[in-house]
């Protein structure tokens, strides 16, 4: 069963506290556990550094993944999560303000489930958001954990 | 005939035979020359036997004669002018053999005197002079031997038709030909005449005296037409000779003058690739005399690193017999080095040999120096390619670093600033609300414009295509969408059909998507729009496309400005925008090698052209 926790791996604090509070707008409950770069979110993921005492079967319900991070950056991170079957099929949104061809193809080719463009309006932002949310926390049908497969 | 005659002249008869049909074998020309020598001994044995007056037993060897034979001196002997004949006739046929200078002519003048001897007996026996037929007591040769001596005489004189004597007979020329036509007639028709002198004589139609002096006459006649017949047949062959050769002079002459007309140089050399006959072309521009250039030795005058390679592929060809073709450099007069190419095709005889070699040679200094320019042109062309490939990489790598990291820091004013305004609603006035919106609507529009800034980069960095794109089909789509967008405006669309340009379709989409939409716009206060596309009817060869709007139009002092980047003639109140369309409209149109202009006035409307040059990057 997995927890109802959305992973949000962004290191821009402004970012982070915008996306923070159109959740809240939103009435989006869930957990959010935020981390600030591509080495800690691998370490959540992976139960390691910082994280090891985390249950390994909890695996969050969304990643909302940036693609600059410091250290490893959005595109190795989504490529090591999709390597590691513990995590292969979680839902990931790339949210990002880089709308280059590049990096579209380069995320949907690494297997992300959707590519989101982080619009300058807030109102529009928070938007965005709710449809996210809405889609892929209520809409959208989980991939079961890998104890229940 | 004496047996022995008969033995000898088939003898005689077989060596002729075997030498003319004489092939690469050594048995045929041995027995000739057996039989030849049989015929010479039996002639040399029968005379000795007369003249010393020995019995050498040779005349009755073959068959005894019976007693009491008629014209016979001793039995079975031939006659003495017959064996000598003989004798020579045998010495003519073992000379035929011989390759020796004088052996042909000697055989020939024995022919001749065998022949000759011949002759005399003939007359004899015509003229019914028995007597003539030999001398003294001695045996007479035979009329059927002095005709067979004759018969063979003319097998030997023509057995080697191609030398000596013979062959002024036998030859191709004129005078053979005509040695032919007389010859006949040089041998018979004295004879003749001689023969109705003597009949006429002794029937006593005229005297001694009277007879000779008709003979002489007649003779004299006789001779005197056949020259003339002579003179106009060799006059009349020479004159065709002397047309044929005044031709050929005139061809020659004709080719002469236009080897000397050509700056080419014209070499020729033999067959086996010596330069025999002076270059004067060659010579002048190198400085080389008649002696120097002969042999090899115009080589001298070529660059000692290609004189190796040129004479090597030189003798190749004159071995091959293949076409020649090399490029050197050769010291003129000056000492300057030229570069020269030279080509040479052989010329066959009829029977396909080489008979000579024939060239041309061509400066091809300039050509050399413009490939070597061109090459060089084209190195420095590569490398600033890979300079503008690294400078395009560098464009793309800032645009990169330019969407997402400007973008953040706006993303952060307009966001906070929305916080702010919900979030500490009761807190603010009037006044500071209004300032919180102006700063979110200045953080749109900065927006706005980075995302302009950067299609207008982007644009200059794409791959252009060219194909036909179909103009009016582009400008319907765009109205049709325009329309759709705003569908409580009443807006009328005129649209040329059929206009379709070379060019690449993305851009030129977005160049109508600009110059129609910008129409649209600036129409929008306008209670009936009127939008316009099509092409001007011009002289000249590029076609000059239009979008004309009846809308809010624009004053043609500020006309330099407008295709400026971000530069508006209207405020954002009035009419929207970032004041980018109009620079991506003539980025685009200056890619395709086209121009821009607008024309327009105030509240009347504009009207934009542009051309599509005919080529472009």
């Amino acid at each position: 069963m997995n927890n109802q926790t959305i992973l949000l791996v962004e290191d821009n604090p402004d970012d982070e506290a915008l996306t923070l509070r159109a959740l809240k707008k939103n009435h989006i409950a869930n957990e959010v556990v935020v981390v600030r770069d591509g080495v800690e979110a691998l370490d959540y993921l992976f139960c390691a550094g910082a994280y090891s005492a985390r249950d390994p079967h909890a695996i969050p319900q969304l990643i909302l993944l940036d693609l600059k991070l410091p250290k490893i950056d959005g595109i190795e991170v989504l490529r090591r999560l999709r390597a590691d079957p513990r995590t292969q099929m979680v839902p990931v949104v790339i949210l990002t303000s880089s709308r280059e061809d590049r990096d579209v193809v380069q995320s949907y080719t690494l297997g992300a489930n959707s590519y989101i463009c982080k619009p300058v309006d807030f109102n529009q932002f928070t938007e965005s958001v709710r449809t996210l949310g809405l889609y892929w926390l209520v809409l959208n049908v989980p991939p079961p954990s890998l104890a229940e497969r | 005939m004496k047996v022995n005659t008969a033995a000898a002249f088939i003898l005689a008869g077989v060596a002729l035979a075997l030498f003319l049909k004489a092939g690469s074998g050594v048995w045929k020309p041995t027995i000739s020359k057996v039989c030849a020598g049989l015929v010479t001994f039996v002639g040399l044995l029968t005379l000795l036997e007369y003249l010393l007056g020995w019995d050498l037993f040779i005349d009755q060897i073959l068959f005894k004669e019976p007693a009491g034979a008629v014209d016979t001196f001793s039995l079975g002997r031939m006659a003495p002018n017959t064996a000598m004949n003989f004798l020579l006739l045998g010495s003519a046929l073992l000379l035929l053999h011989s390759e020796t200078r004088h052996a042909c002519s000697i055989s020939q003048l024995l022919a001749l005197i065998v022949g000759l001897v011949a002759w005399l007996p003939i007359f004899g026996y015509l003229y019914q002079m028995k007597p003539m037929a030999g001398f003294g007591p001695y045996t007479l040769m035979a009329f059927h031997t002095a005709l067979t001596f004759v018969f063979l005489s003319i097998g030997v004189f023509m057995a080697r038709a191609d030398r000596a004597f013979a062959s002024v007979i036998a030859g191709q020329h004129w005078g053979s030909v005509m040695a032919r036509q007389v010859l006949p007639a040089a041998l018979i028709l004295p004879p003749v005449l001689g023969w109705f002198r003597l009949e006429g004589q002794r029937a006593g139609w005229f005297g001694v005296e009277m007879g000779l002096a008709l003979m002489t006459v007649i003779h004299c006649v006789l001779l005197v037409a056949l020259i003339f017949w002579s003179a106009w047949s060799l006059n009349r062959g020479d004159a065709d000779r002397q047309r044929a050769r005044d031709v050929l002079l005139e061809s020659e002459e004709r080719y002469r003058s236009l080897v000397e007309a050509s700056s080419q140089i014209v070499w020729t050399t033999n067959a086996q690739g010596q330069v025999v006959r002076p270059v004067p072309a060659w010579q002048d521009i190198t400085g080389q005399k008649d002696d120097e250039v002969m042999g090899s030795g115009w080589s001298e005058a070529l660059h000692p690193e290609d004189k190796k390679r040129v004479l090597d592929s030189w003798s190749e060809a004159v071995k091959a017999k293949s076409h020649y073709e090399v490029e050197f450099r050769a010291r003129r007069r000056d000492g300057v080095y030229r570069s020269f190419q030279a080509r040479g095709v052989p010329v066959l005889t009829s029977d396909g040999e080489i008979r000579e070699w024939v060239g041309t040679c061509s400066d091809i200094t300039e050509r050399k120096e413009a490939e070597n320019e061109i090459r060089t042109l084209h190195g420095k062309l590569q490398q600033r390619i890979v300079e503008l490939g690294s400078i395009n990489k560098e464009l793309e790598a800032f645009s990169y670093s330019v969407s997402h990291d400007l973008r953040a820091p706006l993303r952060s004013i307009d966001g906070f600033s929305q916080a702010l305004l919900e979030d500490c609603e009761e807190k603010l006035d009037a006044t500071g609300k209004s300032h919180l919106h102006r700063v979110r609507s200045a953080t749109r529009h900065m927006g706005q414009l980075i995302d302009d800034l950067l299609n207008l980069a982007r644009l200059s960095r794409v791959e252009m295509g060219r194909e036909r794109v179909d103009l009016s089909a582009l400008a319907a789509g765009i109205a049709a969408e325009l329309q759709k967008a705003g569908p409580e405006r009443p807006a009328e669309f005129i649209l040329a059909e059929g206009l379709t340009e070379l060019g690449d379709a993305r851009l030129l989409k977005i160049v109508l998507e600009n110059l129609l939409g910008n129409a649209w716009k600036f129409t929008a206060k306008c209670p009936r729009a009127r939008v316009e596309f099509g092409a001007l009817e011009t002289a000249g060869s590029e076609t000059v496309y239009y979008v004309r709007d009846n809308g809010a139009g624009f004053n043609m002092a500020y006309a330099s400005k407008l295709f400026g980047a971000f530069q508006r003639l209207h405020s954002s109140d009035e009419f929207p925008g970032t004041g980018i369309g109009l620079a991506t409209v003539q980025q685009i149109i200056r890619r395709h090698g086209g121009r821009t202009w607008a024309e327009g006035e105030v509240g009347k409307g504009a009207t934009f052209y542009f051309t599509l040059g005919a080529t472009y990057e």
